[in-house]
């Protein structure tokens, strides 16, 4: 019998880790990688609920969040894609147009 | 060590400290682990959520096609 705590305090840590990965990493690919880590952190919450509460609007959410995670996904290499190309670089701390 | 990741490491470190804390002060009143049969999800899915279903599928088709569009390379 485990006790839902457990799947929380993962769920937790793995946010931390993908926060961490996404506020410091310089390469835009492990970037997009701990978001995604982030997102499944999400859905672990979700699926541990909906089985800790026998009620499958939980997994039916997972399903929808993690379709929309590969949407994102697919978008966010295509951009990364073009980045290459025109700026011949995917490193963070050189693409600053949009920030200070 | 820049200032970036010490910034990184403190403001994720008090975030993990406070949901850790407060996930394992409150008393979950969840009942024991079950197993939720693969009909009941679809059911759920195709029966209540068909309309989000559809929208999704409408989503990502429109993420396949703007994937494409902005990683196809340049034709003369």
């Amino acid at each position: 019998m485990i006790p839902i705590e457990y799947f929380l305090v993962l769920s937790a840590i793995l946010f931390a880790l993908g926060a961490y990965g996404a506020l410091t990493r310089r390469n835009t690919i492990v970037v997009l990688m701990s978001i995604e880590i982030m997102l499944n952190a999400a859905n672990l919450n979700f699926v541990a609920f909906s089985s800790y509460f026998n009620d499958v609007r939980g997994q039916v959410f997972a399903l929808f969040s993690i379709a929309i995670a590969a949407a994102e996904v697919a978008v966010g290499l295509a951009i990364l894609l073009n980045l290459m190309k025109t700026r011949e670089t995917i490193d963070l701390q050189e693409i600053h147009i949009l920030r200070w | 060590m820049n200032r970036q990741k010490v910034a990184s490491i403190v403001s994720i470190a008090a975030l993990l400290v406070i949901v850790l804390g407060s996930l394992l002060v409150v008393n979950w009143h969840a009942g024991d682990i079950s197993q939720i049969g693969t009909e009941k999800v679809a059911s759920a899915l195709f029966d209540d959520y068909g309309i989000a279903f559809l929208v999704i599928g409408l989503v990502m088709f429109t993420a396949m096609l703007g994937g494409v569009f902005l990683a196809k390379e340049d034709e003369k």
